[in-house]
Parts: structure tokens; C-alpha cells; sequence
């Protein structure tokens, strides 16, 4: 009997149905304004004759991009749009690896025991936090600008001759003497608190005579300062006699000094050394980085084929021996077996890809005619093109190292000073923030944790990889991804710099073609799908951590 | 001494007990905290020296980058650019106005959440009284630096550049200067010429030129030989050595060719605009000197020559370059050039025209051709950059501590009388807190009154407005405490005084004004308005809840009638001073605010913007409407997800297209809204982490006593869920602040945009690292300032223990 009537009033006063209603009407504004708004833009850009289109991406660009090396101005939009999405991802590939790196080690550095390091990364870290990026960016730009032109770059390693001297070889040798002396003795024993001070100073006299025995004149100079400080040795000798470790200390050292003259004098350290003639690889100067790059050759991928099978037969190791070891209990160094089947394939393929027989003889350009000249006298003289040197090349990979030529480089890979400053100043500044998150991310493990993996006997790096990484990763990783988003977003920062990245390239694909509403869309696109695939990967990696520790 | 027999039967002496020993030295004090911090390990020990050698000889090459070479006139010179912009000049007292309101309010807040310790009292006094005396101190401590101009007729060819010494020079000066006069000694050297410290002319530099080029090669050409000798060489490297070898040439001595300072120097100094001789000399020996003290301000002009060949340098002390300034000044009779002479040393400035020599004007020593050569001495450094540093920051700073003295002192006043009787055992500190919170929303209203203006803001206006509010302020204390010292009857006649007052002040204002006949209508209903809120004032004051002894309460009111009455007094007395100024703040132009003004603005006005709309979105995005949900979703995630730089450029390049009456916009207003919508949805992320700690029982409790859905929200969840989060809102507030630096981008000249437009100005081209580290420096205390504020927060148990990275 008690079935409800339908009724308008009870409708209208129903919570649901209200809320329905008032929805629908939310909706329908942000529909209407939005229509609104696009009707607006869509009309202002058809008084200047312009559709929003995507069509427009085929059309010639016309402008240059600097360092861009398959683009020219007569490529599309569509092509400079894709250089400057390249960039960006280069930027920010690189710059995350950089930037986890250098945040862990100053991470570390926050909480180390020294007072010192401790203080001056945290003073560098606050510098960093609190003051802005577009800053910090400008900045080392000037910096990079302000490094020394082409003809006198910073180098590694610097060219030259480096000589090593071959007593060098003899310090090595007394030193691990010394440590096997050493080795299991109490601290108290005489030849523990000895035996250090004594070599150490032995040698450090010894590197004092030659670097500047060879100047007469000097050696006078510091022979009455030499003799004062054995005097002054000796009575501290006297002084601490009534401790022994710091007494046996101070005799080693002046047993040291006398040895090292005694040894200098009878010229029974050989003055030999070796000799290296050092070329540089790479190249720091005001217009970029050049650094030397591997290259796949023709044969690459016959021997990626060895490394790969090499891989295989590794995952086969880890699956069989995980197997054995859930079954049997048996424990075995499976990581090193499947180490050793990588390395050992990827040499034995190496060797047999290096071993097949070259072309005699290949087609080669001298002054513009075909002419066909011997492999080795076209490679010795250098008439091979890049292509044709990677085609004719014995090893799977070959290497190209920067060589200066004028202004230019030959060979190698570059890097304009905009990539450089904005890369160093992303990095840096990303890492500051990456090491409060690890500091506290560690300091997040409780103390008991550490105590009680010490009471079961763990090794430190056992405790490391098995108490604290597990449980301050959990903590660490949410952040980092904060991190790494903010570092993708602020590597549109380039503009600052002159590099072309998405921003800066669209800038001018905005300025030159007038799709203004098109462009804006792909940019924002772009750094939408960056953005969320970072955060997808983060979460991905997030949910792991965390389920491992339940 | 004591003995064993001494000793009183029955004790017990364990003779084999040694007797107590000190600690060891090196476990106590200050050698056992080197030794745990710095020196545990050898590998620690290692670190500690590689570490501090690399810290030490960062901080001194800083150091003596700083003191030495350095040119931080980029700084001094461009204070006020960097500060305000090119904000006009005259309206600048506005933006001073608004910075002591602040340290008033601030002052206030000190005192209602903080305990002033000993040490920062120490600290604020010491620094007020640093600023003060320093300045003066170094000037009279310190010699002027030296000009270091050339005389002669000698052509000096220095590269690309060809220099003749300047017969005559014109400088300003001041009345009771000293100009001192000497010979450069050379004594032949080049080592000497090199070794100059001061600000040379261009005939100097080049000469200064000549002889480092000289050197340098000289030095080159030693290494070289020394590069050879050796083995260490490459094939490549010995080809390009010997190369370099045979190109280098060395030019003949420079104190030799142009026969440096060896003939006689006849100087003299003339009045600029009189043009009368004050004083010659000939200068022989380098001991002789010219010593002048100048009559007055203004120009004077020197004449050098040298009797016979050659070439000579002159040291002299008290001229320094000068920097011409055309501006423009707004006078009763229309805008006028003006042309100014800032002289650099002191900023010294002079409008009198420069004196002219035949028609033509007489040379002067310009910044642009003057820098400062060589390294410079400590003193110089002083003299030059150190103490009209400080002076300028004084002129800002000490103000700036007094008034936020005085706010301190409000603060205390305002808790005495809302105590009003000593037994109430009441914090003083709370009823200020609540008037901080007032203030400060108060304050940021009439900041942006200030800085934007309003026309048509007549003094006599404000006047009545102030009072307006004075009244209603009155109207509240003495309703509280007539009704509770004398009851209702009192309040009664608190009321009627209080009417009669407005009265007073209405037909005050209204003869002052002198109102125009038939414009009453709205005047009485504003006066009907103002007198309701006086009113319902008095009302809530005789609710609120105290308990008053009646003497203390007769007081308090008399007090409160005397402050009352001393406001008004003021209030016409300050106007009637100030003149006749019908447009007191006029509207600025948005496009002329800049520097650190506009960034504080841009970040201000975020903070302000984002806060309501983070908090509506943050709430929208928890709501169980899935429509309101979803848009809250996609604008935030939309946002999020891009740089701010492109939200921006699209303001900056969508907002004309929208509506073609936007165009008109200031930049600066599109800034502000793209940096509140961006702002708003990271502040929303933030609100929301709030709202998911506040624990679910809260919510079902406040259902359970009738709270409707609203109420839960604003009193319930709203308030927990904020206080939880006050740290992440803090560092969104640095985030925000350091972001505003990117409107530089976008063509805005907020502090960052100022400094690159400071150094593209020719004076000052290529003075980036001086400028940027003054504006980094500028941006870290705000940020730290800030983020102390986040930790003191924090440790002080006002935020959950939400762990925030």
C-alpha cells in the first residue's frame, strides 16, 4: 500500500536530485565559457585571416636553429617543432641522471660526520634553494661566456707530456708492506702507532728533495727551516714521552726524515719515470662542450647479436639459480655467473666480429672523380668519408674524438654553452632540493633500525642495501618525482640562455606563422605528456617500493 | 694539608686508590669537538683539509674580487632602479610610506608572537647605529681615491686607440674640499705604470694599456723560453710555442717614449662659471703638491700642460668622474629637461651647466671613459663603494627600525589597555595577535591603495575616512567597557556621545569640503551607514566577554577619549600641512612599477589571489559531485602539468585575443593573473594533502551535533586542515616569490629584468657578476627570511607533524 506517488515537490527538494541539477548547470557555464572564450580567440584570429590549423606545420619554416645539425630553414614548422621537442628531452634526460647523482652525494655530504663538509653543503644548499633559478641560470651563463675562447679551451686531459715517476711504484709496494705489518696488530703495539708515520714520512721527505733538490740555491734556503723542524720533532718527542702512541708516532716521523735523506743522498731512488703523451678528449670553451663519442659501425649489429645471446644465456643463469635456491636452498654467486656470460660473449663476439676480412680495395672521392684505392692507404690519408668510415671499419664500435680545426671541431659530439649553462644550472639547482629530500629521507630510518641490524652482525653495506635503502627509498621516492617533474618543466628556462628548446623554437614558430592558439597547444602538450610520462614511471616505481617493504 | 692520622676513627682509607687524574686534553673542550667533528678518521682528517683549503681560498678570492676589483658603482648608482623601477620620483614617498606601514605592523607582530631576546635587540640596535655612524666615520678615516690624469701633447697610440691628453678638464666640487696636486713617480719603470690604482682618462688607460701589454709579453715571451728548455712538450705543442715565439714582439719601454713625468707640470685651477684663477702651480719634483680648498659648489675647471716634451700622469685627489643624467622634471609651468651631474664617488649632484671655452663645452671626465684601472686598495674600496653603500641603506633601513620600534611599542601599549586591570591574568600578547591578524589584512589593502593610488583622493577625504574609522574603533572600546563598568545606562550614554561625535565629524568634513548644494542626499545616507556600523560596534563591544573593575574601566575610557580626540587632532592637522592636494594619490602607471617593488607585488598579490581560489579548488576536487570534481581535476592536473613560463606567455599572447578591450591591459596585471590561476592550483595540492589528515571522526562528529555541510567545512575541516599544512603553504609562498623572477622573461622589469637592464646600459656593460649577486643576495634573505619563519612554525607546534620535503 505504501507505494510512494510520484511527486514534482518531492523531486525538486530531493538532496540528489538537486545536486544533479546543479551540476548539469556548472557543467553547462564551464561549457558556455569556455565556447565562449574560443569563440572570442577563433574570431579575433579571423579578422587577421587565420584558422587555427595543424596544416601549417607543413609549411617552410624559414628561420635558422642554432646547433641543430639535420634541419635547415627551409625544413616545415612541423620538422623545427620536432628539433626543439628533442632538445627539451635531451636536456631533461640528461639533466635528471646528472641531477640524482649530484643530490645523493651532497645528500650524503648533509649528513656527514664532519663538521666542515657537513656545513659547507649546507650553506650551498640553502644558497641554492633560496635564491631563483632564472637567476642562478643567467648567472652561469655569464660564466660560460666568460670561459676562455676556442684557441686556449679548458681541456681534459690537458695536452702535453705527463711523466710518472717510477718510485711511485716503490711507494705502492712499502705502503702495503706496511699495512701487512700492521694488519691485525692493537693500536697500542709499538709497530702499529710506527709504522705509518714512519713510511708516510719517509716518503713525503723524499718528494720533497726531488721537487726542489734539482734548484741548489732552494735547498739551501730550506735546509736551516728542515733542521728546525727536526729540533722542534725531537722536543715534542720529549714533550709527549708519556704517551706512547703519540710518542711512537713522532719517532717514526723522524726515523722517516732521517731515511728520506739518507735515501736521497745516496741516489738510491732512480729518478726515471715514465712518459705519456697525452692528447685531449675533451674541450671546454665559450662557444661549448665537445666530447668524444662511440659510434656503432656496420658490423654493430652482428655483435650486439653476441651480446644479446650473452644476455639471454645471463637471464637463464639468474632464473635457474633463483629456482635451485627456492627448491634446494643452495646458495651459489649467481651474479657473477651471469656477469661472466655477458662479458665473456660480448668479448668472444668482439673478437670473431673484429677477425671478418675487410675489402681490399673500396670506391673512394679524390677531387670530386670515383677512383678506387686500397683500404689502407684511403684510411691513412684520410679519403674516407664518416659514412664510409663507419661502413668499412674492422670493430663493431669506433670511437671519434673531437679535433680542433679553426673554430670548428672535427668528429666528436658538441654541445652549444646555452646546453652547458642551462644544464649545469638545472642540475645543481634540482640537486640541492634532491638532497634535503635524501637527508631526510635517511635521517626518516628510525636509529633503532641501524642498532638492531648491527646486533645481528650486518656489514655496512649489508645494513645499507637491506635496512636503510629499503626504508628510506619509501620516503625518498614520492618527492623525487616532485623533483623530476619540476626539473622537466624548468628546462623551458632555455629561453634565458638562447638554447632552442620546445618553448623557445615554438616562440618563433608563434612569431612567423601566427598560430598563436595552435602552438600554444603543442607546447602545452608536449610538457603534458613529458610531465605525466615521468610521473607514470615514478608511481610505477613507487608502488614497487612500497609493496617490498609490506 | 690533611693526614692520614688526622683523619676521624672509623674512615676507611684505600691507599692503593691513585689519585684522580684530569681528563686527558684531548677529550675535553674545544681539541675533543676537533676531534669528533673534524679529525676522527684519517680519511676525515683528509677531507677536512682538502675541503677547507677549497672553502678558504673560495671565500678569499671572493673577498678579494669584492674589495679590489669589483666595480659595485653598478649598485650604488642603480639602488633606486632596482628597488622601485622607474617608478615616478616624486611619487616614490608612497612606496617609502607603504614600506615603514609595513615595519609597523611588523613591529606589532613581533611583539605579539615572539619574545624580543637580548641578542636580537643587541643585533637591531647595532645595526641601526653601524648605519648610522659608519659612513661618516670612513669618510673622515679615509683619503678620497685618485684621478689619474695625463698632461702633455704627445700622441699616445695604444692598439686601435689614439690618445692626446686634455688641456683643460671641468669637475665638480664641493665647498671646503681639498683637491690635492702631485707628480707621479715612475722612476723609469713600466712595473710602474701597471701598478696604478685610481680613475685614469683615456689618455692614462692608454698609456696604463701600453706598458700591461708590454709586460705581458715580456712575461709570455719568459715562459715560452722556459716551455722549451724543457722536455715536457708534445710535437704539436713545441710547433705552436715556437710559432707564437717568433710573432711576439716587444714595443720599446713606455716611460721611456713618451718620457714619463721628467719635464715640468704647470697646473691650474679655475672657477668654472666666475672663470677666475684660484691657484697654479709647476709642478717639478714628485714631492711637490697643489693643495686647494674649493670656495663653493659648483664647476671648476683644471688646465695642464707640460713645459717642454713628453708626457706626464697626474695624481689628484677630490675629482672623480661624472655621470650625466637627463631627466625629466614635472614643474607648475609642464615637464622640463633637466640635465644633472652626478659625481660618482659620493653621488654628489649639481644641475648648474657645464662651462663652456669658446663656444664649446670644456671636456669632462666621463664614467664611460673613466673606470677604475689597477687593483684597488682597501681604502678606495671604502671611500668609494663601502660608505655611500651604507649610507644608502641607512637613509632605508634606520627608518624602517625605528617605526618597526614604534609598532613594538603600539603593541605593548594595545596589550595594556585591553588588559586593563593587572589581576586579569589574560597574556597581554592575545588581544595584539588578534589585532596583528587585523592589521595585516588591513594593511595589504592599503599597500595596493597606496602603490596603485585612486583618483580623486582629496587629502580632506582620507582625513574623513581615518576619522571614520577611528570613531568606530572608539564606539566598540567604549561600549565594552561603559556596559561593563556602569551598565546599560552608561553604555547609553556612550552611545549619544559617540553619535554626537559623528555629528561633529560630518559637519566638520561637510564645511570643509564645502559640498556642492544637492549632493546631500548620498552624504546622509553614508553618514546613516557609518553611524549604524559605530552602533552595532558599540554592541558587540558591550557583548564581548571581560570583567572590568570600574575605576580601571573609567580609565581606560578616559584614556581611550584622549587617544580618540588625539587621532583627530592629527588627522586635520597633517592635512591642513599637507595643502590643498585635491589628487593626493594619483593612478600610476603599472608599466613604470619595477624592480624589487614589483617583484614583492607580484608575489603579494599571488599569494593574496591564490589562496581563495587554491582553497575552492582544493575542496572541489574532494567534493562528491563528479562534474565539479572533474573540471577541479583537469584544471589543476592541466596547470600542473606546465611550465610557468607557458601559462605566462599565454596570458601575455591569448588575453588580447580574448577580448581585444583586454589588450589595453598593463602586462603587469596579466603577470598577476597568470602567476595566481598557475599559484593556485599548486596551493590546491597542497590544501587537499591538508584535508586528507584531518581524521574522518571530525567530519561524522560535526554531523552528528547538526552541522550543516557548510559549517563543517568552515569551522570543522577547513581550519585543521590549513593548520596542518602552514609549512608547505610557506614554501609554496618562497616557490611563488622566486618564480616571480620569470615575468623577466615575459618582458616585465621586475628585480631580475631590472638588473639585465641595468647592465645593458653602456656605463655599466659587463658588470653582471657585481649586480646579480646583489640581486641573489636580495632574493635569499626574502626566501630565507621566509623559510625561518616555515621552521619556527613548524617547531613551534602549529603545523601537524606532517612530514613536508
Amino acid at each position: 500500500m505504501s507505494k510512494s506517488r510520484f511527486s514534482l515537490l518531492g523531486l525538486l527538494t530531493d538532496i540528489r536530485v538537486l545536486q544533479i541539477i546543479g551540476q548539469v548547470i556548472f557543467l553547462i557555464l564551464v561549457v558556455l565559457a569556455i565556447s565562449g572564450l574560443l569563440d572570442q580567440i577563433f574570431a579575433a584570429l579571423a579578422s587577421r585571416n587565420l584558422t587555427p590549423n595543424f596544416t601549417f606545420l607543413q609549411n617552410r619554416a624559414g628561420f635558422e636553429i642554432a646547433g641543430a645539425t639535420n634541419y635547415t630553414p627551409n625544413d616545415s614548422f612541423g620538422q623545427a617543432f620536432l628539433v626543439g621537442l628533442g632538445n627539451t628531452l635531451s636536456v631533461i634526460t640528461i639533466g635528471l641522471i646528472l641531477t640524482t647523482l649530484l643530490g645523493i652525494l651532497v645528500g650524503i655530504f648533509l649528513l656527514s660526520r664532519n663538521w666542515l663538509i657537513r656545513t659547507i653543503s649546507r650553506v650551498l644548499v640553502e644558497i641554492l634553494r633560496n635564491t631563483p633559478l632564472l637567476v642562478q641560470i643567467i648567472v652561469v651563463f655569464f660564466f660560460v661566456l666568460a670561459l676562455p675562447p676556442s684557441n686556449a679551451s679548458i681541456t681534459f686531459p690537458q695536452e702535453g707530456v705527463f711523466l710518472l715517476p717510477l718510485r711511485y711504484a716503490g711507494y705502492l709496494a712499502v705502503l702495503i708492506i706496511g699495512w701487512q705489518i700492521t694488519r691485525g696488530l692493537a693500536a697500542e703495539d709499538w709497530r702499529s702507532a710506527l709504522t705509518f708515520p714512519l713510511i708516510l714520512s719517509a716518503i713525503i721527505r723524499v718528494e720533497l728533495g726531488f721537487s726542489i733538490g734539482s734548484d741548489p740555491v732552494t735547498l739551501e734556503i730550506v735546509t736551516v727551516p728542515y733542521l728546525a723542524v727536526m729540533v722542534i720533532l725531537a722536543g715534542l718527542v720529549i714533550a709527549f714521552w708519556r704517551t706512547p702512541s703519540v710518542r711512537f708516532a713522532l719517532i717514526g716521523i723522524l726515523i722517516g726524515q732521517g731515511l728520506g735523506l739518507i735515501l736521497l743522498n745516496t741516489n738510491l731512488i732512480p729518478a726515471a719515470a715514465a712518459r705519456f703523451e697525452l692528447q685531449p678528449l675533451f674541450y671546454l670553451n665559450n662557444r661549448g662542450f665537445y666530447f668524444p663519442v662511440l659510434q656503432a659501425t656496420a658490423r654493430f649489429g652482428l655483435w650486439a647479436l653476441f651480446v644479446v645471446v650473452g644476455i639471454v644465456i645471463a637471464a637463464a643463469i639468474l632464473v635457474y639459480f633463483a629456482r635451485l635456491k627456492a627448491e634446494t636452498g643452495k646458495d651459489a654467486p649467481s651474479i657473477l655467473y651471469a656477469f661472466l656470460s655477458v662479458i665473456g660473449f660480448a668479448v668472444i663476439g668482439w673478437i670473431i666480429v673484429s677477425a671478418q676480412p675487410l675489402p681490399s680495395s673500396v670506391v673512394v672521392d679524390v677531387n670530386g672523380a670515383p677512383e678506387l684505392v686500397p683500404l689502407e692507404r684511403a684510411r691513412s690519408e684520410g679519403l674516407l668519408s664518416p659514412s664510409d668510415a663507419l661502413l668499412y671499419a674492422a670493430e663493431p664500435l669506433s670511437a671519434s674524438v673531437p679535433v680542433p680545426r679553426g673554430l670548428r671541431y672535427d668528429g666528436g659530439g658538441a654541445v652549444s654553452r646555452g646546453y652547458v649553462a642551462l644544464l649545469i644550472a638545472l642540475v645543481i639547482y634540482t640537486a640541492a632540493f634532491i638532497a634535503e629530500i635524501v637527508r631526510a629521507g635517511i635521517l626518516a630510518v628510525p636509529r633503532g633500525q641501524l642498532e638492531a641490524s648491527r646486533a645481528l652482525g650486518f656489514t655496512a653495506s649489508q645494513t645499507l642495501r637491506m635496512v636503510i635503502l629499503p626504508q628510506a627509498l619509501r620516503v625518498i621516492i614520492p618527492p623525487l618525482g616532485n623533483q623530476y617533474l619540476n626539473l622537466s618543466k624548468n628546462s623551458s628556462l632555455a629561453i634565458a640562455v638562447a638554447y632552442p628548446d620546445i618553448y623557445a623554437v615554438m616562440g618563433t614558430v608563434i612569431n612567423q606563422s601566427g598560430q598563436s592558439v595552435t602552438g600554444i597547444v603543442l607546447i602545452m602538450l608536449s610538457y603534458l605528456i613529458i610531465s605525466l610520462t615521468i610521473s607514470a614511471v615514478m608511481n610505477w616505481v613507487n608502488r614497487r617500493f612500497q609493496i617490498v617493504t609490506r | 694539608m690533611t693526614t692520614y692520622s688526622e683523619l676521624p676513627p672509623g674512615v676507611i682509607v684505600n691507599q692503593d686508590d691513585s689519585p684522580p687524574k684530569p681528563p686527558p686534553v684531548l677529550t675535553t673542550g674545544v681539541a675533543a669537538w676537533l676531534r669528533e667533528n673534524l679529525f676522527k678518521t684519517p680519511f676525515d682528517t683528509v677531507l677536512t683539509f682538502v675541503s677547507g683549503g677549497i672553502a678558504l681560498s673560495v671565500i678569499i678570492g671572493l673577498l678579494t674580487w669584492a674589495i679590489s676589483a669589483a666595480n659595485w658603482f653598478v649598485i650604488t648608482q642603480n639602488l633606486e632602479q632596482l628597488m622601485t623601477g622607474t617608478f615616478p620620483r616624486d611619487q616614490v614617498w608612497r612606496v617609502n610610506l607603504a614600506a615603514l606601514l609595513c615595519a609597523f605592523v611588523i613591529g606589532l607582530s613581533v611583539y605579539a608572537y615572539t619574545r624580543l631576546t637580548r641578542g636580537v635587540l643587541i643585533m637591531v640596535v647595532g645595526l641601526a647605529l653601524a648605519l648610522t655612524l659608519l659612513p661618516p666615520i670612513i669618510f673622515r678615516m679615509t683619503a678620497p681615491a685618485a684621478a689619474l690624469l695625463a698632461a702633455g701633447d704627445e700622441t699616445i697610440v695604444s692598439g686601435s686607440q689614439t690618445e692626446t691628453p686634455q688641456p683643460t678638464l671641468g669637475f665638480i666640487g664641493r665647498a671646503g674640499e681639498v683637491i690635492t696636486i702631485e707628480l707621479v713617480d715612475f722612476e723609469g719603470r713600466d712595473e710602474q705604470i701597471s701598478a696604478l690604482a685610481g680613475f685614469g682618462d683615456r689618455a692614462t688607460n692608454a698609456l696604463i694599456n701600453l706598458a700591461s701589454s708590454r709586460l705581458t709579453a715580456q712575461a709570455r715571451q719568459d715562459e715560452i723560453a722556459r716551455l722549451l728548455a724543457g722536455d715536457l712538450l708534445t710535437a704539436n705543442q713545441r710547433a705552436a710555442l715556437t710559432a707564437e715565439l717568433d710573432r711576439l714582439t716587444i714595443p720599446p719601454a713606455v716611460t721611456g717614449t713618451f718620457a714619463l713625468s721628467q719635464n715640468p707640470v704647470i697646473v691650474s685651477i679655475h672657477n668654472g662659471a666666475a672663470g677666475g684663477l684660484l691657484a697654479e702651480i709647476v709642478l717639478n719634483e714628485p714631492q711637490e703638491r697643489l693643495e686647494l680648498t674649493l670656495p663653493n659648489d659648483g664647476w671648476y675647471v683644471l688646465r695642464k700642460r707640460v713645459d717642454g716634451d713628453g708626457v706626464a700622469v697626474l695624481r689628484i685627489a677630490g675629482i672623480a668622474p661624472i655621470l650625466e643624467r637627463n631627466t625629466s622634471r614635472t614643474t607648475p609651468t609642464g615637464a622640463v629637461r633637466v640635465t644633472q651631474y652626478v659625481r660618482i664617488s659620493d653621488r654628489f649632484e649639481l644641475e648648474a651647466p657645464r662651462p663652456t671655452e669658446n663656444g664649446a663645452d670644456i671636456p669632462i671626465l666621463r664614467v664611460n671613459d673613466a673606470q677604475y684601472r689597477g687593483s684597488r686598495p682597501l681604502n678606495d674600496y671604502l671611500r668609494l663603494f663601502a660608505a655611500p653603500f651604507l649610507g644608502q641603506l641607512s637613509v632605508f633601513i634606520v627608518p624602517m627600525l625605528a617605526v618597526g620600534a614604534a609598532g613594538w611599542a603600539a603593541g605593548w601599549g594595545a596589550g595594556r589597555l585591553a588588559r586593563i586591570s593587572a589581576r586579569m591574568r589574560i597574556d597581554p600578547r592575545r588581544p595584539v595577535q588578534g589585532l596583528a591578524t587585523w592589521l595585516w589584512i588591513a594593511y595589504f589593502f592599503v599597500m595596493i591603495l597606496l602603490i596603485y593610488g585612486a583618483n580623486g583622493l582629496s587629502a580632506w577625504t582620507l582625513a574623513l575616512i581615518l576619522a571614520r574609522f577611528a570613531w568606530v574603533g572608539w564606539m566598540f572600546y567604549a561600549g565594552m567597557n561603559a556596559n561593563r563598568a556602569f551598565g546599560s545606562g552608561a553604555l547609553a550614554g556612550v552611545m549619544a556621545l559617540g553619535i554626537v561625535q559623528a555629528i561633529l565629524i560630518e559637519n566638520i568634513s561637510l564645511d570643509m569640503l564645502s559640498l556642492p548644494v544637492g549632493s546631500w542626499l548620498p552624504r546622509v545616507i553614508s553618514a546613516v551607514i557609518w553611524l549604524g556600523i559605530g552602533v552595532f560596534a558599540a554592541r558587540r563591544g558591550a557583548n564581548a566577554r571581560s570583567s572590568v573593575r570600574e575605576t580601571a574601566a573609567l580609565r581606560a575610557l578616559i584614556g581611550a577619549g584622549v587617544i580618540w580626540l588625539g587621532i583627530i587632532v592629527v588627522i586635520v592637522l597633517a592635512f591642513t600641512m599637507a595643502g590643498t592636494t585635491e589628487n593626493l594619490l594619483p593612478v600610476t602607471d603599472t608599466g613604470r612599477w619595477g624592480g624589487f617593488l614589483l617583484t614583492l607585488l607580484l608575489t603579494v598579490v599571488a599569494i593574496i589571489g591564490s589562496f581563495p581560489l587554491g582553497v575552492l579548488l582544493a575542496l572541489g576536487r574532494r567534493s562528491n559531485l563528479p562534474a565539479i570534481r572533474l573540471t577541479c581535476i583537469v584544471f589543476i592536473e592541466l596547470v600542473r602539468g606546465v611550465p610557468l613560463i607557458t601559462v605566462l606567455f599565454m596570458a601575455q599572447l591569448l588575453v588580447p585575443l580574448v577580448n581585444p578591450a583586454l589588450a589595453e591591459v598593463d602586462n603587469v596585471f596579466r603577470a598577476m593573473v597568470g602567476l595566481t590561476l598557475f599559484s593556485a592550483a599548486y596551493l590546491a595540492e597542497n590544501v587537499r594533502g591538508g584535508l586528507q589528515s584531518v581524521a574522518g571522526g571530525q567530519e561524522e562528529a560535526a554531523r552528528a551535533l547538526g552541522l550543516t555541510g557548510w559549517q563543517i567545512t568552515l569551522f570543522i575541516t577547513l581550519p585543521q586542515a590549513l593548520r596542518a599544512v602552514i609549512p608547505a603553504l610557506v614554501g609554496q609562498c618562497i616557490a611563488l616569490f622566486k618564480d616571480t623572477s620569470l615575468v623577466a622573461l615575459v618582458g616585465l622589469l621586475d628585480l631580475t629584468g631590472t638588473s639585465r637592464s641595468v647592465i645593458a646600459q653602456s656605463e655599466f656593460v659587463g658588470l653582471q657578476n657585481e649586480i646579480f649577486l646583489f640581486t641573489s643576495i636580495l632574493y635569499f634573505i626574502f626566501s630565507y627570511i621566509m623559510a625561518a619563519i616555515s621552521r619556527r612554525i613548524e617547531a613551534s607546534g602549529s603545523g601537524a607533524a606532517r612530514r613536508e620535503l
